[in-house]
């Protein structure tokens, strides 16, 4: 076993001057085999134990966004059983994830978020400097700066999915035996992950369970996922503004959500409309919209 | 009805001018450590007669949200009690942290048509669904600051409680391991199971205050120990004077008695609710 080592504060402010300023140094973000500028005086130790091997992530690969997402969920689980269950408070530190992509997981980094050229603008947010303040550095906190760095966005996709019913009994009604179900689903598709980690009802457990459940059991039924994820996410948020669903208990909880995807998918797909389909199995597919 | 506020498809108090009679304005106060996080509400009515009837008779509840942006923390609290305490642990909330108050309905309400309600709203009456917002008070929120280094507990990065060798009796310290170490006889082991995570402050003034105290004392002695030294640090720290270890081991804990005083409050309160 070996400490969690995060960095200095002061060192994380130099860092990211220095991506600021240093054209050359965005250089070395596309493409240094190792990052070459912290050294071990830059770091302090936690007292967080951790095993001395960190684990083989599967390398993305591919040049599309979504072709690079196919071994999110599996990194999650991977990364989440090497850090282990921190507190709230540990795991939203800016300086453990800046350590972590600089150092462990740096050429992970580089190939899950490919810094883009200058004049490159694509889905991945044009500017490189932006890019790499958003994927190596947690700049400006927040569940919003969590959610888009390369390995922080991994442990909390998994601290927040994994077995919810071992956290709130009254959650039983969604047990199964695979603990990873919901970050499986919440990671296959991002539209699913952008809708849970950036609005406010996915920080609740409860909600953010039966949400999850609801958009799993609708999935198979529709062919526009992202979309069903995102228009469901925002009726929710609509109904949340009149209606207390945090104060419900988790069986009608679920069918207040379940009612709102199941109408946003009976638009999207004639199919439903119909009505012609059995909805129990889950989605089982791999494939990425 | 949409007055300035949310458009709501029924008249809602605080919301406009929807409801002209009475008002929500709980008061919300707080204590936070590192350990726990303490918020009071109390004043939780709303001199509405019917909307408080609803209150009494069940049929409403008041919702308290907790919500941490920086934490990913969210948990919405019920109480039909005028005045409500929770304790969540310290290490949920980081930063900004917001409290929204809402009387919502706690069950199908038909027929709803409140005291005061505006004009506009004729003679309507209006079914209600669980979990509609009934009334909405002002939005809360403070911050909180942890005042150690998060990855650094400043208790548990150098003292720890364990299982000792006796079977009944008082506790012994170990100051020769890396860690102050709290050994319990085997008897007191398997009740502490019972109480550490329900009324950690209590542990905290009868366990940690005391030996923390005398590990401040001894101090010098042990310089060169794990614990020790960074024990020290922490005292360099955070300024505290060691010529009256009692004083700087409270310090340290920062008032682990008041603390442990809201638990124990809290907990009574809540076992008067119940009984």
């Amino acid at each position: 076993m070996t400490n969690l080592m995060i960095l200095r504060r002061t060192k994380e402010q130099v860092l990211l001057q220095k991506v600021r300023t240093s054209a050359e140094r965005v250089e070395m973000y596309r493409s240094a085999a190792v990052f070459p500028d912290i050294q071990e005086a830059d770091l302090l130790r936690t007292t967080i134990q951790i095993s001395d091997a960190p684990p083989a992530l599967q390398m993305p690969d591919g040049d599309s966004s979504q072709d690079r997402s196919v071994t999110d969920a599996e990194n999650a689980i991977r990364l989440y059983q090497y850090l282990g269950e921190m507190t709230r408070t540990q795991a939203s530190d800016s300086r453990l994830w800046a350590a972590l992509s600089h150092t462990t997981f740096w050429e992970y980094t580089q190939k899950r978020w490919p810094v883009p050229k200058e004049a490159q603008h694509d889905q991945r947010g044009g500017n490189p400097v932006t890019f790499i303040l958003q994927h190596w550095f947690v700049e400006g906190g927040g569940k919003a700066a969590l959610a888009r760095h390369a390995i922080s966005r991994l442990w909390w996709a998994a601290h927040l999915t994994k077995a919810p019913w071992e956290k709130d009994r009254d959650l039983a009604i969604f047990e199964q035996a695979d603990k990873w179900r919901f970050t499986r689903l919440m990671l296959r598709y991002q539209q699913i992950y952008v809708d849970v980690m950036e609005r406010d009802f996915g920080s609740d457990l409860r909600l953010r369970s039966c949400f999850l459940a609801a958009i799993e059991k609708w999935l198979p039924k529709v062919g526009r996922k992202g979309d069903l994820s995102s228009e469901s996410a925002k009726r929710i948020n609509l109904v949340l503004k009149g209606r207390s669903l945090g104060a419900l208990k988790v069986g009608d909880m679920f069918t207040v959500c379940d009612r709102i995807v199941e109408n946003v998918a009976r638009q999207l797909s004639p199919a439903v409309a119909r009505g012609g389909t059995s909805l129990i199995q889950p989605d089982n597919s791999s494939q990425v919209p | 009805m949409a007055t300035g506020g949310l458009a709501f498809p029924h008249p809602v108090l605080g919301n406009g001018n929807d409801i002209a009679l009475g008002q929500v304005e709980p008061a919300i106060d707080y204590e936070a450590s590192d350990e726990l996080v303490v918020l009071s509400v109390s004043g939780l009515k709303t001199d509405n007669p019917s909307l408080d009837d609803l209150v009494a008779n069940g049929q409403a509840h008041w919702s308290v949200r907790i919500q941490c942006a920086r934490t990913y923390f969210r948990r919405e609290f019920t109480t039909g009690d005028a005045k409500v305490r929770f304790t969540l642990e310290g290490h949920e909330l980081d930063g900004r942290v917001d409290v929204d108050v809402t009387l919502v309905a706690a069950r199908a309400i038909s027929g709803y048509r409140p005291d005061g309600v505006h004009g506009d709203f004729g003679s309507t009456a209006f079914d209600i669904e669980p979990g509609e917002v009934l009334a909405v008070g002002p939005s809360y929120n403070f911050h909180i600051d942890k005042q150690f280094d998060p990855l650094r507990a400043p208790v548990s990065s150098f003292m720890r409680i364990a299982p000792g060798e006796d079977d009944e009796g008082p506790f012994r310290v170990d100051y020769d391991d890396d860690y102050l170490t709290i050994l319990l006889s085997k008897k007191d082991w398997e009740m502490y199971g019972g109480v550490k995570e329900r009324t950690p402050g209590v542990v905290h003034i009868g366990l940690v205050l005391p030996v923390l105290a005398s590990a401040l004392r001894a101090i010098d002695e042990y310089r060169g120990k794990r614990w020790s030294d960074r024990l020290f640090a922490i005292v360099q720290e955070k300024g505290l004077d060691l010529s009256d270890p009692l004083r700087a081991s409270q310090q340290l804990l920062q008032n682990p008695v008041a603390r442990a005083f809201h638990e124990l409050n809290a907990r009574m309160d809540s076992l008067d609710r119940e009984a």
